[in-house]
């Protein structure tokens, strides 16, 4: 036994299982036991003595940096004067300015139209301040960018609100009323003014041609301006995400999505944890949480026909006993690093807003990372956009190392933004240097105030999915901070055929670049859609885990013009979804949420789809998952399908993998405070992670063990 | 007034006041084993926070330990070099601070024990004082100190371990023989 683990163990340092071990050692060693009380004796000791809590700040010290600084225009002016007017902000000003007015009055009454993006806009007053943040998102994954829908019809509804306004951020309509884009948009509404003269009210915004439609909820916070200690983020706005419920087989047997490979919700809950914080609801994304782990489950081989594996598996719900839990596992063949040639252009934001330690350096750190990875038959070059565009080093060989680096080392920030033009010269020259069967792809690394040009955005989004056509394919590396910002590049990436990750630590690059360099650079299937069938003779309702925002409408599961999500090489992604069989005794489920129906007698519904019924009784299947995906050239998909049978396992009959999926989920569930957690517990869920940690190579499940510790001390 | 707090957006403001919830004492008590003095370490710490609300944008949230302490340590090394540095202690000025304890005899008590300690640490070699300090009288954990010390976690778990042991060792002897730890400790 090595000595020093004594002392880590005296001091808490050691893990649950090392401590776990040692203290099974010590038990059977009377001798090192005394030593080690000893140690820890002396340990407290001087820890009881040194820590003298009596030293602090003086309160006049430390209310120079807890007293908030009124909000004032400069931080916005700021904001606006480096940079020329937006596309979208020159209509905006004079509307968001007439909006103000009419707020100043007492009421405001705002249409949001089809807004393509969001918008910002500040208007002034005297004392108390309503700041309205309308976040808007293009619901791409629903509509291909060509197709033309009908505009959306504007649904209004007033919100009233009987103070002085002193800035308002709000997104508005572009020139273009007849933008065809059907529209999500979620809106955020704060209202940091104290006093009972707060309203609140919601809005509801509705795409036609997209199946989607979603209810958004104004809600005012009455929270005074400055965030309590222990208690942050109040402040931070997210998308709000409404969970999914449980739906009903009878009414709806279909659930559709696209898959997801982001991951940044998990550095940013960490981020959190590890500054002993609780993370806001709407920053847990459950399914990025869970798809953050690699799993351990064997690849396709690498000559099989099918570039993914599909597993499903389903077992008792942890949090529901009487309920099971389904996981579905999907995992990207595996690429060795340099079998494929790749022509790789960089393209970096240089602009000034990239210039500090979380952003310009970073990239320059992560770049020289991947830079060693890449071998003779590899290209590299660098683009660079500023005010300018610049190539900054021409297509190189992968070998020369010593150029890559140098033209890495020379990158400065400083300057406007012109982005468009810089992704434009950064295709052309992955164009110019196309290898045929390789990896061509463009890498944009930005701080996500990227600027779509001056001109219309949708001419880039078009550009880039042309290009996505040819072969090219996009990565989006965000770096730094920014949520509305983060969903542009989103956009980008998935018009791109490429993927966004979010680089908040030099071992957040790592991971992408080094780690998981095939997935984030070779796409092994595109366009990955799953629709799920259920069983009504076995499963009377069911409610996906996550996913809410790529959620599809059951018809565009085969509509190859449907854009969806892609899988790189060595991706692991898992849904999980919660179901209640249909043999539950009445009762053992709480009060369903919709009663039923009155004018259709229950055999009726059932029998609704009457000739599949008599196929669908001869078989025990729960659930049937399949699957659409289309080659990384190809245009037309292809299907997959898995039946499930439910075998009544037991959670601790489950495989290793799959309770580690339900810990993960559980962690999310727990963190957002879900409504379905049950009877979840932190011990539950650690107990699952802990079985289901398997050997960890990379360290990343011992951290999430970690951070259970940090949360469940919250 | 060039030392105005940098204005900050909510989600930076929030991290900021957590960030110094979590670690204004902790600073406190580092620099002051630097300083010796408390008026000192204050005002290195209030340059610390300074110095963080201006690099909040910059700064990696993993990283922020170690930031912090890595400039706190500059700082208080500059603070030294600037005015020169007490070396002996001056057990005069702990009567004339206000005291919380019922019994002035306790703190009085503590406070040595407490001084002898920080001057038994000051005698271990460099590396283990340092993680010595940052472990017992700043609190923080193995991984946080790896990353003030630059090095691995296995190490810092080294040096707090000999350390710990030497200082039991000198702890033990000072017990059996207190006056002369004592003058050793007051001639520091």
């Amino acid at each position: 036994m090595k000595l020093e683990n004594l002392t880590a163990w005296a001091l808490n340092e050691l893990s649950a299982e090392e401590q776990a071990r040692l203290e099974a050692e010590l038990s059977n060693d009377p001798a090192v036991q005394e030593t080690a009380e000893t140690t820890k004796d002396f340990c407290t000791f001087l820890t009881r003595e040194l820590r003298d809590e009596s030293m602090a700040l003086t309160s006049n010290q430390r209310a120079q940096f807890t007293t908030p600084k009124a909000p004032e225009i400069a931080p916005w002016k700021d904001r606006f004067e480096p940079k020329p007017l937006r596309w979208w902000q020159r209509p905006a000003i004079p509307m968001a300015a007439a909006a103000a007015v009419v707020v100043l009055g007492s009421t405001v009454t705002f249409y949001i139209n089809q807004a393509p993006d969001a918008v910002s806009a500040v208007a002034t007053s005297e004392s108390e301040k309503i700041r309205v943040q309308v976040q808007s998102k293009r619901r791409d994954l629903a509509t291909p960018p060509q197709s033309i829908g009908t505009p959306p019809a504007p649904k209004t509804k007033p919100v009233s609100a009987s103070t002085a306004v002193a800035s308002i951020q709000l997104a508005q309509a572009p020139a273009a009323p007849a933008s065809p884009m059907p529209m999500l948009a979620s809106a955020d509404v704060r209202f940091p003014g104290n006093g009972p003269h707060i309203g609140s009210g919601s809005i509801v915004i509705a795409g036609t041609g997209s199946s989607v439609s979603s209810t958004s909820t104004f809600t005012s916070d009455l929270a005074p301006i400055r965030p309590q200690l222990g208690q942050p983020s109040n402040s931070e706005s997210y998308t709000s995400i409404t969970e999914n419920a449980l739906i009903s087989v009878v009414r709806e047997p279909l659930s559709t999505f696209s898959i997801d490979v982001d991951t940044a919700s998990y550095a940013n809950v960490r981020r959190f944890l590890n500054l002993n914080t609780k993370p806001p609801r709407d920053a847990v994304r459950v399914e990025e949480l869970i798809n953050y782990f690699p799993s351990s489950e064997p690849a396709p081989d690498a000559d099989s026909k099918q570039p993914f594996t599909v597993k499903a598996e389903m077992a008792a719900c942890p949090w529901q006993p009487q309920h099971r839990l389904a996981r579905i596992h999907l995992k990207g063949r595996d690429v060795a690093a340099g079998s494929k040639p790749s022509n790789l252009v960089f393209l970096v934001d240089v602009s000034g807003s990239m210039n500090s330690e979380d952003k310009l350096a970073l990239v320059q750190r992560s770049l020289r990372m991947l830079a060693e990875r890449l071998g003779e038959n590899d290209r590299v070059s660098l683009v660079t956009y500023a005010g300018g565009t610049e190539v900054v080093l021409p297509s190189t060989n992968g070998l020369k190392k010593a150029d890559m680096i140098d033209a890495i080392d020379r990158l400065k920030a400083g300057g406007s933004t012109a982005g468009a033009a810089g992704i434009k010269l950064a295709y052309e020259q992955a164009v110019s240097g196309f290898i045929q069967g390789g990896v061509n792809r463009v890498i944009l690394c930005t701080d996500g105030d990227f600027n779509v040009g001056i001109s219309d955005p949708k001419e880039l989004e078009g550009f880039i999915t042309e290009k996505a056509r040819s072969g090219v394919f996009l990565s989006v590396l965000g770096f730094g901070t920014g949520n509305l910002k983060d969903r542009t590049m989103e956009t980008l990436a998935d018009k791109g055929n490429g993927n966004y990750a979010y680089i908040d630590s030099v071992s957040e690059a790592r991971k992408v670049l080094v780690e998981q360099m095939q997935g984030t650079l070779v796409t092994i299937a595109k366009d990955v859609k799953i629709q799920v069938e259920f069983n009504p003779a076995i499963i009377r309702e069911y409610r996906l885990i996550g996913y809410e925002n790529r959620l599809l409408a059951k018809e565009d599961f085969n509509d190859d013009t449907k854009d969806a999500g892609e899988i790189g090489a060595g991706h692991s992604i898992t849904a999980l979804y919660e179901l209640v069989p249909a043999n539950l005794p009445p009762g053992a489920t709480p009060q369903p949420l919709v009663d039923k129906l009155k004018y259709q007698p229950e055999a009726q519904q059932l029998a609704a789809p009457a000739p599949v019924k008599t196929l669908v009784s001869a078989t025990n299947e729960a659930l049937t998952v399949k699957l659409r995906y289309k080659e990384p050239e190809g245009t037309t998909s292809k299907l997959l399908e898995v039946p499930l049978n439910d075998d009544a396992r037991a959670i601790e009959k489950a495989s290793p993998e799959f309770k580690f999926t339900a810990a993960v989920a559980g962690f999310g569930m727990l963190l957002r405070e879900s409504s379905y957690a049950g009877q979840l517990t932190w011990d539950a869920v650690r107990q699952l992670a802990r079985e289901g940690k398997g050997p960890d190579a990379l360290g990343y499940r011992g951290e999430f063990l970690q951070l259970i510790e940090k949360a469940a001390s919250k | 007034m060039p030392s105005e707090p940098a204005p900050m957006h909510d989600a930076e403001h929030t991290f900021f006041l957590a960030a110094l919830e979590r670690f204004e004492r902790p600073l406190i008590r580092y620099a002051h084993s630097y300083t010796s003095d408390l008026e000192e370490a204050r005002d290195v710490v209030q340059d610390v926070f300074l110095k963080l609300s201006q690099n909040l944008a910059s700064l990696d949230p993993d990283r922020l330990a170690p930031w912090l302490f890595t400039v706190c340590k500059n700082r208080a090394l500059d603070h030294q070099r600037k005015h020169s540095r007490l070396i002996v202690m001056e057990t005069d000025s702990f009567d004339h601070e206000a005291s919380t304890s019922p019994r002035p005899g306790d703190d009085l008590e503590s406070r040595e024990t407490a001084a002898t300690l920080r001057s038994l640490i000051e005698k271990l070699p460099t590396r283990q004082r340092e993680a010595i300090t940052l472990k017992f009288i700043s609190g923080l954990d193995y991984k946080e100190i790896s990353q003030v010390m630059k090095t691995s976690i296995g190490n810092v778990g080294y040096l707090i371990h000999h350390g710990v042991q030497s200082l039991r060792t000198k702890w033990q002897e000072h017990e059996a023989n207190p006056q002369c730890s004592t003058e050793s400790a007051l001639a520091l």
